[in-house]
């Protein structure tokens, strides 16, 4: 691997150019002739029943051609990872954001007209805010043929014996923490168009992060909706974020897809800004109890978790959080027993899906927050707590988890240096720094049947290569990286290289653009089919150039010999000898990648992912004690990524991760009340600006991972996972408070600063 | 109750039947179909729909069509040379990574070239107020202020 | 989304513009750079008859320099505040606000103007037909209750320009015109502190400039806005302050104004009286921002709850205070 011609090296993103030109098609820019525009009806009030529901006045507006309610989706429908979900509402609404009643017209002015002729009359019911307060007994049901509110969906991991390690524990610290609902953000909005072709089958443009999933979504529905059998092609046009937040299928979708057979037109759904704020699904919101325990060595001797989780009216991927949680809870850090119990319970609130992290963050906040604590118990400046504890390569977690690669302890020097935390640690003067670590899966993440990604390879005549890969680019580079591995392991030109990843007509199964797996997986898949092909193309070569296919090699798509450089034959010609001869050839590959990881037992233990990333965010902040007010002096983010295929977009990765972070630490927060979303915009919800980036840098630290591409693995979500705990921890480094609950605003900050100042006041008995 | 307008689009003369209600933004991506410039929010917090109008940068999705009547109007499509190059902006945001989902990018463009028009070396300072009005999820900002910063002359790459 | 259908004037003058006022009157909303009609006429919470917009009346524009006072045309756009060099120097709490309103492109498109005739904000209120829909009917729509506040019998709505609380530090006045008549009031008057209906400008008025009183010696100004980004946000809270020193040497003038804390722009009338007559020490300055904060309203209707919002005030009054001191040479 050591002259390598396009991995390792700064390629710039292909689909950059378009963009910059305004050229990309975003689901918001694609138009098909005779399209209708979709609307959707959303509930007025958090809980209530549906006394009436009257669609006559839209239906018989000029340019509406159909409406229609829950009484028009055909059987007993449901989506949902619970299947608790129906498209469209009947009887009882449970959220804000239920929808009751959909439109298709021929302007999105008159859909949005037809809205408001529908007449509802509701009866309005007390409703659930509170998580705690829904799992008390004989708390009102959300839903009533569930005997209770609590999911059906226990969560439990124990690893050793907690009860025992607690005993034994020299030092120990137990602390609650609340985490908020943030939300994702995506600068383009959710949206598709449901298009049925004459023998039923359906097309969806979409911006969806799960291609093969959302096919299969479809095709469940179609069948519950009288169509069994339809071949379901997804198109992606080019998508402005995800983040998680097209990880799973929405109403919308469905509803799209029902006025599409009822009209017998393409339908097409965008959401406007504030559509996207209250309709999407948020990061899952926590509420964690945490102990931890070391000996007086400072070594972890236990770990007790017990979360609560807001469910919400319905349930999507937010539930299954905890399944994510449970590695950091395990396996950041060795720490021997562990105990991890957590409830997802129904309420009248709004319900999450993934968002970058998938809980991780949730987790690692109360986590490593509780471990600054620790430290302080036990005398301990928190970087050497953490170094004594640092996961090593080769081992193996109370969770099974197979280290491998493992740079936790670089990451931390490098940390540590940068920041010179030993210059600014415990100074007071309102500057402190604080760090936190992170764990995350880093190739691929058994969390489904399949982890796999599928790669179909093939080659004109002239040495052009096409790559049809299940991987969807959501801006993250993915189609990047793949031809940079493509281009590589044939020997050719990166501008050779054409990639197609949006059509699942072409392209093959890949379980999603999710888990940081796409380099990992899809990059492994590439270069899987990659290699098949170059061994087809040598062993032409090696006939028609009278070698063994053993000594050649291809660098600019020319063929040579290693021990003899007069022996050369450029690709296009070997191509074409394959080709163009009585019985010939066209070299096509196709490599189908399913990670040896593991599905988790009944216990929820087993090798989640082939490699694990890690990292160390270290920041410097000075308080303001008279506001409360934060500012960032510094930023270091210190990631072990195997081997940056493309630090140009690793780096992109990283900032953007961190900053998002940081807006997620400091001031993104969805305020609610009883149900009623209230900053449902850019200028309330507060997503940072270009003033609000601190100095920052990004520290790849390379551990060289046997079995990802290259030695690559994940980063796509680590960048945000450790921030909130290393700020929480600078700012307690700083003015000696600790704030619990996310996200750490100058209000909060101002209110311990004063409730310190008084318990200060009362202990030197003033 | 329809009318005319006329003004300079991307360096060519256009004569518009508008409805009053309408904004800019509306008219480039639904009546010119110029589809580069976006709606993000459509209130004027995110920048997306930033065009340039008259040497300034403004947002679209605010802007009264009939307010438009006489004024040079640049949308990202009108960035690129007659020869099909690049504008300097652009390629330096291809080079620097500074385009991740690209959502937000026609915006952040329009609003960094306002400025370079305007002021031929800028500070970081001046780059990051250019842009403080356009949100990016993606990027964390860092790679889109070098690459305003490259072609401003202040950074070599 | 989309706005409203609407009629869209565009007077050429002054007396045009008046005389339509006249004709229209209640009817008719007057815009200018639009960054905040458009939005209200997005979210349904005005629905016009017809559009007036006034860019191109010319006797609106420009920053004129006069014998004892600085005349603004109530068109200038906030950008044209910000690259002014006579406000940078001789009016700097003015220039200093104009300077973190919003962002770039708002600033250019915007005008002072409309800047100092927004509408009072609250999170209740300030949002689609989609969001009211649910919520039962407040003061500031037409209602008798108050969402903020439980039991709320008056709106709380805040109000958050940032050049008005500038401008009435420096005892700014506004000129008012109708058919036939010209009103010049003070700045400070023009906001009336009811929520339900925050300016006292007629239906059939324009606003056509700011006169702002030059002030003479030794003399220092600042303003201060609590935000939570570093561009966007509005203040929630702010203060503008306007110490001058007399013949004497001692304070002379003071004048501190508050802003995003209430639902008007408030004179803190007993910091004269704690500052004047000596050269206040911080222990002084500390007493009128004491004052500014029981001035002040903290209601639980923005991003950041009310008490904090309220304590916050007297933060940002004393540093006001303490930020007009900087400039006045030989004082520190």
């Amino acid at each position: 691997m050591s002259d390598l011609t396009t991995v390792g090296k700064k390629i710039t993103k292909r689909d950059a150019p378009l963009k910059v030109t305004g050229g990309a098609s975003y689901i918001q820019d694609l138009k098909i002739p005779g399209m209708l525009y979709g609307g959707i009806l959303y509930s007025k009030y958090a809980h209530a029943k549906i006394l009436k529901l009257d669609t006559t006045k839209a239906e018989r507006l000029p340019g509406v051609i159909a409406v229609i309610t829950a009484a028009d989706v055909p059987g007993n429908f449901r989506f949902g990872i619970m299947k608790d979900n129906p498209p469209l509402k009947a009887g009882r609404v449970r959220s804000t954001r239920d929808e009751i009643a959909a439109v298709a017209a021929v302007s999105a002015e008159i859909a949005a007209a037809a809205l408001e002729l529908i007449e509802v009359e509701y009866e309005e019911l007390p409703g659930i805010f509170d998580p705690l307060e829904a799992m008390k007994a004989g708390a009102p049901l959300i839903h009533e043929e569930m005997k209770s509110n609590i999911l059906k969906m226990p969560w439990k991991l124990v690893c050793g014996d907690v009860e025992a390690a607690k005993n034994e524990s020299a030092y120990v610290v137990s602390d609650t923490f609340r985490t908020q609902w943030a939300t994702h953000c995506c600068l383009g909005t959710s949206g598709c168009i449901a298009v049925f072709d004459m023998g039923n089958n359906l097309t969806m443009y979409s911006n969806t992060q799960i291609p093969s999933l959302a096919q299969n979504d479809y095709f469940e529905a179609l069948s519950a909706f009288g169509l069994k059998n339809r071949r379901v092609r997804i198109v992606q046009s080019a998508i402005g974020g995800g983040f998680g937040s097209k990880l799973d299928t929405y109403a919308y979708e469905y509803i799209a897809i029902l006025l599409s057979m009822k009209t017998r037109k393409p339908v097409k759904f965008i959401f406007s800004r504030e559509e996207e704020f209250f309709a999407t699904s948020p990061r899952q919101c926590t509420i964690t109890k945490i102990s931890q325990g070391c000996d007086k060595d400072g070594r972890l001797t236990f770990r007790e978790i017990e979360m609560v989780l807001d469910n919400g009216a319905y349930t999507s991927w937010g539930a299954t959080t905890p399944s994510v949680m449970m590695m950091p809870i395990s396996s950041l850090y060795k720490v021997p027993n562990v105990k991890y119990v957590a409830q997802c319970v129904y309420t009248n609130n709004t319900y999450s899906q993934a968002m970058r992290g998938y809980g991780n963050p949730q987790a690692t906040f109360a986590i490593e927050s509780s471990l600054d604590q620790l430290a302080e118990e036990a005398g301990l400046d928190p970087y050497e707590l953490r170094l004594r504890n640092a996961n090593e390569p080769g081992e193996l977690t109370p969770q099974n988890f197979k280290v491998t690669s493992c740079g936790l302890k670089e990451c931390m020097a490098e940390v540590v240096k940068r920041l010179d935390w030993k210059g600014k640690k415990g100074n007071g003067n309102g500057r402190g720094v604080g760090m936190a670590s992170l764990i995350h899966v880093g190739g691929g993440a058994r969390v489904y049947k399949s982890d796999g990604c599928g790669t179909i390879i093939k080659m004109d005549d002239r040495g052009k290569v096409d790559v049809l890969t299940g991987a969807t680019e959501i801006g993250q580079g993915s189609e990047t990286v793949i031809a940079q591995i493509v281009a590589e392991t044939l020997g050719v030109s990166i501008d050779d290289i054409n990639v197609i990843n949006n059509d699942t007509d072409v392209c093959p199964w890949d379980v999603g653009a999710h888990a940081s797996r796409s380099t990992f997986v899809a990059g492994n898949s590439a270069l899987g089919a990659a290699q098949k092909i170059r061994e087809q193309m040598l062993a032409v070569a090696a006939q028609n150039m009278d070698v063994d296919p053993a000594v050649l090699d291809i660098k600019n798509g020319v063929v040579f010999s290693t021990q003899d450089k007069e022996k050369i034959m450029p690709l296009s010609k070997v191509l074409r000898k394959a080709h163009y001869t009585p019985g010939g050839n066209m070299f096509t590959a196709e490599h189908f990648y399913d990670p040896p990881n593991e599905n988790f037992d009944k216990e929820f233990k087993g090798n989640l992912s082939v490699s694990y990333a890690y990292g160390v965010h270290g920041v410097e902040v000075e308080v303001d004690r008279e506001t409360g007010q934060i500012k960032i002096l510094n930023y270091i983010a210190a990631h072990d990524v195997g081997k940056a295929i493309n630090p140009m977009l690793l780096e992109g990765q990283i900032y953007g991760g961190g900053l998002m972070g940081i807006g997620y630490a400091l001031g993104e927060t969805m305020i609610y009340e009883k149900g009623h979303l209230k900053n449902g915009n850019f200028l309330d919800y507060k997503i940072p600006t270009a003033k609000d980036v601190p100095p920052v840098q990004a520290v790849i630290v390379e551990t060289d991972e046997q079995a990802g591409p290259f030695g690559a693995k994940g980063i796509g979500e680590p960048g945000l996972v450790p921030t909130a705990p290393a700020i929480a921890n600078a700012i307690y480094d700083a003015v000696g408070v600790r704030i619990r609950d996310l996200p750490i605003t100058p209000e909060k900050v101002l209110r311990a600063l004063q409730e310190k100042a008084q318990a200060d006041a009362e202990r030197s008995g003033a | 109750m329809k009318q005319k307008i006329t003004f300079k689009l991307n360096n060519e003369e256009r004569l518009v039947e508008v409805d009053p209600a309408w904004t800019l933004l509306y008219v480039l991506r639904e009546v010119l179909e110029l589809t580069g410039t976006k709606e993000g929010c459509g209130y004027g917090e995110c920048g997306a729909c930033t065009v340039i109008i008259d040497g300034q940068s403004v947002n679209s999705c605010l802007y009264p069509i009939l307010e438009v009547e006489g004024r040079t109007v640049t949308t990202i499509e009108g960035l690129r040379e007659a020869s099909g190059e690049l504008h300097p902006l652009q390629q330096a945001f291809v080079n620097e990574g500074a385009v991740q989902c690209g959502f937000c990018t026609a915006g952040m463009i329009m609003s960094a070239k306002a400025l370079i028009d305007q002021n031929a070396k800028p500070t970081e300072a001046d780059i990051k107020e250019s842009i403080a009005g356009n949100l990016c999820r993606c990027t964390g900002y860092v790679q889109i202020i070098d690459a305003i910063k490259t072609v401003a002359g202040g950074r070599r790459t | 989304m989309r706005l409203p259908p609407f009629e869209y004037l565009e007077p050429a003058t002054v007396p045009e513009a008046l005389a339509m006022l006249d004709a229209y009157r209640d009817k008719a909303q007057i815009i200018a750079g639009g960054t905040e009609v458009i939005n209200r006429l997005k979210l349904r919470l005005i629905s016009p008859d017809c559009i007036m917009n006034i860019k191109k009346l010319r006797e609106l524009d420009g920053i004129v320099e006069q014998e004892q006072s600085l005349v603004i045309g109530a068109n200038v756009s906030l950008k044209e505040l910000q690259d002014s060099p006579l406000l940078r120097d001789k009016y700097k709490a003015i220039a200093e606000a104009s300077l973190q309103v919003a962002a770039p492109p708002l600033a250019r498109m915007g005008t002072i103007g409309g800047n100092i005739l927004q509408n009072t904000r609250c999170l209740f209120y300030n949002q689609s037909a989609i969001v009211l829909k649910g919520l039962e009917v407040c003061h500031k729509r037409g209602g008798t209750t108050c969402l903020a506040v439980k039991g709320g019998k008056r709106c709380f709505s805040v109000y958050q320009g940032d050049m008005a609380p500038a401008l009435i530090a420096f005892d700014a006045q506004c000129v008012l015109e109708k058919n036939g008549a010209r009103r010049t009031i003070p700045l400070v008057d023009l906001f009336t502190g009811m929520g339900t209906h925050p300016l006292s400008i007629e239906n059939n008025e324009l606003l056509t400039g700011i006169i702002v009183p030059k002030q003479n010696g030794a003399y220092g100004s600042t303003y201060r806005k609590l935000r939570v980004r570093g561009s966007i946000d509005y203040p929630l809270a702010s203060a503008a302050a306007l110490l001058a020193l007399g013949a004497d040497g001692t304070l002379a003038v003071s004048r501190l104004v508050i802003g995003a804390s209430g639902p008007a722009p408030r004179i803190v009338a007993g910091a004269p009286a704690a500052l004047s007559g000596k050269l206040p020490e911080d222990a002084d300055f500390a007493a009128a921002a004491e004052m500014a904060y029981e001035l002040s309203e903290g209601v639980d209707n923005l991003a950041l709850p009310g008490d904090y919002r309220k304590k916050m005030v007297r933060v940002f009054a004393r540093r006001a205070l303490q930020g007009a001191r900087t400039d006045i040479k030989g004082w520190m």
